[in-house]
């Protein structure tokens, strides 16, 4: 069996104020609540406890760190919280999750123009672009940018 | 420059998740119009995302099964190669 901690980056990019920093927290809060950590506090809502806060990470403890056990081995997730869509791309990630917030169509836009910026740094074309003397392994589904409506 | 092989490294293995947050205030009353699962699902793959999830903190609802998506791909970017769909976009 596999004892050794491996170490996977992740990096979460999106908006500010789209919950980014309250999802990780909904997760983590168990862990810091028994620590008896409070500073910020937002109502969390659930079937068992409709009072129990969630205890909000603070940034500057970055990255947040999950140990996770999987099929016997265990794995150190780092999660690294940013808004920033220039540099994210040094903190090398292993996984990137992009978010978006529902209820804000701006969000979504933005979002939108994450996937240009990605594409391009990933050296893939653009939605549906394709430049016909390069060979690209992705394969291009859908013709001209999807109209959002 | 370490910087420069960061930037030009073999990125396109490099898994990527959509996560729609605050799915709690999905309303009717949205004056740009609500945005439904399958307009940003058909964005995600658009984008060639790997996974589409949505989850609400607020609520809690669906926060597990989002955070055990992610680290389910996290764990296959070491485990088996990289963590990638196969072709497609998967739903949560």
């Amino acid at each position: 069996m596999d004892t050794e901690t491996r170490s996977i980056t992740l990096v979460l990019v999106g908006d500010a104020k789209c919950g980014k920093s309250t999802f990780l927290s909904f997760v983590h809060s168990p862990c810091i609540l028994a620590r008896k950590e409070t500073n910020w506090r937002v109502r969390r809502v659930t079937s068992k406890d409709p009072t129990a806060p969630i205890v909000m990470l603070r940034d500057m403890d970055q990255p947040f760190i999950f140990e996770v056990n999987s099929g016997g081995a265990k794995y150190r997730l780092q999660f690294h919280d940013t808004a920033s869509p220039d540099n994210w791309m040094l903190l090398e990630p292993d996984v990137l999750v992009i978010c978006y917030d529902i209820s804000q169509r701006l969000s979504l836009l933005n979002m939108r123009r994450q996937a240009c910026l990605l594409s391009i740094s990933l050296h893939i074309p653009p939605f549906g672009r394709t430049y016909p003397n390069i060979p690209s392994n992705r394969s291009t589904p859908h013709s001209g940018c999807p109209s959002v409506r | 420059m370490p910087e420069c092989k960061v930037a030009f490294e073999n990125r396109d293995i490099l898994p990527v998740l959509i996560l729609g947050l605050k799915r709690d205030l999905r309303s009717a009353s949205d004056p740009n119009g609500i945005i439904y699962p399958q307009e940003a699902y058909q964005l995600a793959q658009a984008m060639r995302a790997d996974k589409y999830m949505e989850c609400s903190a607020m609520t809690g609802e669906l926060v597990k099964e989002a955070f055990e998506e992610i680290c389910f791909t996290a764990v296959k970017t070491v485990k088996e190669g990289d963590g990638q769909s196969q072709g497609g976009c998967m739903v949560m």
